[in-house]
């Protein structure tokens, strides 16, 4: 076992005194102390300061009393040292300190090496300052390459009073400078009790490697029971390493888990996964979306690389057994929360005027089970080309087109007519405009030809109800757009400060005849619900599978408030509408929106005389205040269609808090078959944080109401306790899992989990990288500061 | 009420010429610098490397988060753009204005049905959210007190 | 060289006086002193002789600045040099001793210190701090500068 710990004095450590930072967590610092004496005027010349020096009786140097040693940055301080004749070694004898690159070696005799960096110290306690970090070691070698070698050692970053985790190794190698270190029959002792045990261990020295691919995960689920993975990770060279986890799952059985990662250059890669023979079957093995007996697995490859600036390539492979996988094994909730997997080869040149990508993409949707129609196309593959040309005089032609083979594997006879066939589509939309800009306004005509051509496959649908379907459909409309707007100001002063106030007025009009497309597929097209944005966009629809028919006028107004001292944005209000002269003929051909019923909202968005008002205001109250307000309301009708409303605070130190409520009526977003539109009006509260209480503990939280169901939708409660060598996270989470259908509450269920994570500070950096999920639930919050 | 045509001395920037440095090295994907540059010629506003001033700007980020819940039908999801910026004398390189940055956000809509457009409305979402960033960046470069520049006030204290 | 032993004595100075009856000649102001390839230079030597003749003692005293002494131990070696306040050098044993503010370079190392003995015609040195002679009241220590055995600095 390593030699007893010295005491805090005797490892240059400095107790924080009235200088303690505010984010101090450690109770102080080891401090290098200057050098005693002068270094030589080259790197190899080695100076002493002794009592007492000499020559003995073979050419050796000897230097007695209070012998100072110092070559380089090399420092040796110790009762007699010794330096052999041909000066290559200074053999020292006493209680010695040595103090070389950050490191502080105390030891009852040492072997240095005078021409090179090695050395060679007994019963020796190390620490390694900037790094927090001390032991101790029967022997300690520092090698040549300047490795650190011990024997019987022990490595922790706690306080010099703090035993409470040491790892210690029979064989022991750190590298500091690839940042990794290596121990043979290792144990992690807590508080001197052995805690765990590794035959072999390889363990990341800083967070340049993988963080955390160390400490195990320990969570437990209402539906697997308990879940113990153990990440060992293999730092094979400076630019790859490899993670594999075996992973024990109660209800399901053991499952191997790995990761893979590299880097040449400006190409770099990984490709993790998993796999787990024959399931037990979860909680309810009898259950139906049980996967009892089945094996489950999951891949996923991703590279990115560069062939010049311009012209750069990536590839993708993600596959999964079964649409489950990631709600059975998820290991943290960003993991439970992926929805699909991508499979993408993609080549992208930026030119100067041209953008030309060229890729064959892919999904696999992570649904169980998972309907034909849900299944979304391939891309084999789709050849993109873009351009725009602006010349002085304001005038401009853009080129955008796009060749796409869409395909799918699915019975055609079990998904609606319009998603039956695969084929090919090449879409043009070439366009020339002109765009005068100055101080007071600007006017922007725009022209814009719409041209798609399909060459489809209905392959085995029966032939009936194809009823003399067209099977090469193809459209041609034109666009036309005339934008335009004016800039107002003046300055007055409020609130003891100078303002700039703008009143942009704004009037846009769009027309778009209308084109048969009732033959046209869907393949990448959706509606698209009501926003600012549309009210000045000519498209009704994403995609390129229709182009909308429109004839409206918008106008609207926005007033901005500035600070004339600094320019800042504090204030900007806007306002706007759109008047339909025409109803709107064109739709995605849904049979579940009923366009022929009055009393459907989707007939009633095609046939309103106006849009609904959109009125939108963000308001940088204080540094640290911020609110957003967005509304569109249904003047026709005298309703709120859609309304959220957020207020946020940010305090410099990272702490978070967020509220928000959203209502929004059903049926206002179109998009998506009738499985996926809401069923009810969305009527939530939203409530998040992200509180750093002390430099300790951190707070985290949502909580998120469905007033309409009465119903939390999600439940999140995480602490984290940081202190000076450890930490430790427990998040709970209860949330609603809808099971992809939104327009049913019926299906729904409440799914708990509770992750617990172990971080050991410098062993591995900070535990597991901080689970991404936080930063979805709670807006503005930064892994970093916590 | 006050409010006039916003005439061309309003709008005009306190210098006409301009260095603009990138750290992504303002090549065919920096982003931010071609938008940038695009907004300052707009303004009539030179781009010459040996301008009296240099705006420095940092890397583009975008941090995105769900609004909505979940996968219940399709999600609203919010972008926020920042891009940090400072502008320095190019002579001794005073800091006239320093680690600042500009923020715009914006919202865009999609669901797990919409796989295939996503990236389109996402690149559509984030070119807007560049050239609101960019027009912030004039109006705080309008108000950037550049007098400390001209030869005979050279020792005023620069802000 | 092992071979000055035997060489005859020159000295050059401003004055001398001699005491035959103690046995030493007294040489005071810029004394130059040569036996061989040693060389003693001081501001004032006494040179003491046995009673067979010989000389036995040397002791060479510095005022202001510091007595110097250099000889060459051996043809290959580079010279050797010392300085001290005061440099006895004892002929019957072949040892110099340079006491007070000493400095002994003797290639490729230096000692400073308060006392450095060392002998002619082999390596052997011993430095000591300890209480010093001179003015310097602080108890001072020995120096050392060792280089490499190969390079030839200095």
């Amino acid at each position: 076992a390593p030699p007893a710990t010295l005491s805090a004095d005797q490892l240059d450590w400095q107790p924080w005194g009235e200088d303690r930072p505010a984010d101090a967590l450690c109770r102080g610092r080891y401090v290098m102390p200057a050098y005693r004496i002068g270094a030589g005027q080259t790197p190899s010349q080695v100076r002493s300061s002794s009592d007492s020096a000499g020559y003995g009786s073979s050419g050796e140097t000897i230097l007695n009393g209070d012998v100072v040693l110092r070559r380089g940055n090399q420092q040796v301080e110790a009762p007699q040292v010794s330096v052999n004749q041909d000066r290559t070694n200074a053999h020292v004898s006493g209680p010695l300190a040595w103090r070389a690159n950050g490191a502080l070696v105390r030891g009852d005799s040492a072997d240095i090496a005078l021409n090179s960096d090695a050395a060679q110290v007994d019963s020796a306690h190390y620490v390694f300052h900037s790094q927090h970090s001390r032991g101790d070691a029967q022997s300690l070698a520092r090698l040549k390459d300047g490795r650190y070698q011990l024997r019987e050692a022990s490595f922790t970053t706690c306080d010099p009073q703090s035993s409470l985790w040491r790892l210690i190794g029979s064989n022991v190698v750190l590298d500091r400078e690839n940042g990794y270190g290596t121990a043979t029959n290792a144990r992690l002792e807590i508080e001197d009790i052995p805690v765990f045990y590794w035959p072999w261990l390889s363990f990341p020295l800083d967070d340049r490697r993988h963080t955390g691919a160390l400490w195990p995960l320990i969570s437990y689920g209402s539906s697997d029971g308990l879940d113990y993975s153990q990440p060992i990770y293999l730092n094979l060279a400076p630019n790859y390493d490899a993670t594999l986890t075996p992973r024990y799952i109660q209800n399901r059985g053991a499952m191997l888990g790995g990761e893979f990662r590299y880097l040449f250059g400006t190409d770099k890669g990984a490709i993790a996964g998993a796999y787990l023979g024959s399931d037990e079957g979860g909680d309810n093995p009898g259950g139906d979306d049980s996967h009892k007996d089945q094996d489950r697995w999951y891949i996923n490859y991703t590279h990115s690389g560069r062939f010049s600036e311009r012209t750069r390539y990536d590839l993708k492979y993600g596959a999964a057994s079964d649409g489950d996988y990631f709600d059975d094994f998820g290991q943290s909730f960003d993991e439970i929360d992926t929805d699909y997997l991508e499979r993408l080869a993609r080549l992208d040149y930026q030119g100067d005027v041209w953008h030309l990508q060229g890729r064959a993409r892919g999904f696999q949707k992570m649904d169980y089970p998972l309907a034909d129609d849900d299944k979304p196309f391939y891309e084999l593959p789709a050849l993109l080309a873009q351009a725009r040309w602006d010349q002085s005089s304001g005038t401009y032609e853009e080129w955008n087109s796009t060749a796409t083979y869409f395909w799918r594997d699915i019975d055609r006879n079990d998904v609606p007519l319009r998603e039956s066939a695969t084929g090919s589509r090449i879409h043009f939309a070439p366009a020339v405009g002109y765009r005068g800009d100055n101080s007071w306004g600007f006017f922007e005509p725009r022209a814009e030809l719409w041209y798609s051509q399909y060459d489809l496959d209905y392959g085995n649908r029966n032939e009936a109800s194809l009823d003399g379907r067209d099977e090469s459909p193809s459209v041609a409309a034109p666009v036309l757009s005339v934008d335009s707007g004016l800039i107002f100001e003046r300055d007055f002063s409020a609130f003891d400060s100078r303002w700039r106030q703008t009143l942009e007025p704004r009037l846009y009009y769009a027309y778009v005849p209308e084109r048969d497309q009732d033959d046209m597929p869907v393949f990448d097209t959706n509606p698209q619900s009501y926003s600012w944005n549309r009210l000045w966009s000519p498209y009704r629809f994403t995609g390129s599978d229709r182009i909308g028919d429109v004839n409206k006028l918008s106008y609207g107004v926005s007033s901005r408030f500035l600070e004339d001292a600094t320019g800042r944005e504090r204030l900007k209000l806007s306002l706007g509408q759109s008047r339909y002269f025409d109803d709107r003929e064109v739709n995605d051909n849904d049979p579940s929106k009923n366009y022929d019923d009055p009393n459907s909202q989707y007939y009633y968005n095609d046939h309103r005389e106006y849009s609904p008002a959109v009125a939108q205001v963000d308001w940088q109250l204080t540094r640290r205040w911020s609110a957003r307000y967005a509304m569109l309301y249904d003047t026709e009708r005298g309703r709120t269609e859609q309304n959220s409303t957020y207020l946020r605070y940010r305090d410099p130190g990272g702490s978070i808090v967020n509220l928000g409520y959203r209502w929004e009526v059903q049926g206002f977003d179109p998009a998506g078959d009738s499985k996926d539109r809401l069923g009810y009006n969305r009527n939530e509260y939203d409530l998040s944080f992200a509180w750093k209480a002390t430099a300790g503990v951190s707070l985290i939280g949502r909580y998120l109401y469905d007033e309409t169901n009465s119903r939390a939708l999600e439940k999140l409660a995480g602490v984290q306790f940081n202190d000076c060598c450890y930490g430790v996270e427990v998040a709970w989470r209860e949330w609603i899992d809808d099971d992809d259908s939104a327009n049913t509450i019926v299906d729904d269920e409440t799914k708990r989990g509770i992750f617990l994570r172990f971080i050991f500070k410098g062993l591995g950096g900070i535990g597991q990288d901080p689970d991404p999920y936080f930063s979805e639930a709670v807006p503005g919050y930064q892994p970093g500061t916590f | 009420c006050g409010f006039q045509l916003r005439g061309y001395q309003d709008a005009a920037l306190p210098f006409s010429t301009l260095a603009v440095q990138s750290r992504d090295g303002g090549g065919p994907r920096d982003y931010a610098y071609k938008s940038v540059v695009d907004t300052l010629e707009g303004t009539n506003v030179a781009i010459d490397s040996n301008a009296p001033l240099t705006l420095n700007l940092g890397s583009e980020s975008f941090s995105e988060h769900e609004l909505t819940f979940g996968d219940v039908g399709s999600q609203e999801r919010e972008v926020t753009y920042t891009l940090p910026w400072s502008v320095q004398r190019s002579e001794d390189g005073a800091y006239l204005a320093d680690q600042q940055t500009v923020e715009a956000t914006g919202t865009y809509t999609t669901s797990t049905d919409r796989l295939l457009s996503r990236d389109n409305q996402r690149n559509d979402l984030e070119r807007q959210l560049r050239e609101e960033a960019s027009h912030q960046l004039i109006e705080r470069l309008q108000a950037l007190d550049t007098t400390a520049v001209s030869d005979e006030s050279l020792s005023r204290q620069t802000r | 060289l092992p071979s000055d032993a035997s060489k005859p004595i020159h000295i050059s100075a401003d004055k001398l006086n001699l005491d035959d009856k103690a046995g030493t000649a007294v040489y005071t102001g810029n004394v130059d002193m040569t036996q061989g390839t040693m060389l003693l230079k001081a501001n004032r030597v006494d040179i003491q002789r046995g009673n067979n003749g010989n000389v036995s003692r040397v002791t060479a005293i510095g005022q202001g600045e510091r007595a110097y002494l250099e000889q060459k131990p051996n043809p290959q070696d580079s010279k050797v040099q010392g300085w001290g306040d005061k440099v006895i050098y004892h002929a019957d044993t072949r040892r110099v001793e340079l006491i007070g503010n000493a400095k002994l370079i003797q290639s490729p190392d230096t000692f400073n210190g308060a006392y450095v003995e060392y002998f002619l015609d082999r390596r052997q040195v011993n430095a000591r701090g300890g209480k010093p002679s001179s003015s310097d009241s602080s108890d001072q220590r020995v120096e050392m500068t060792l280089n490499p055995q190969n390079s030839q600095s200095q």
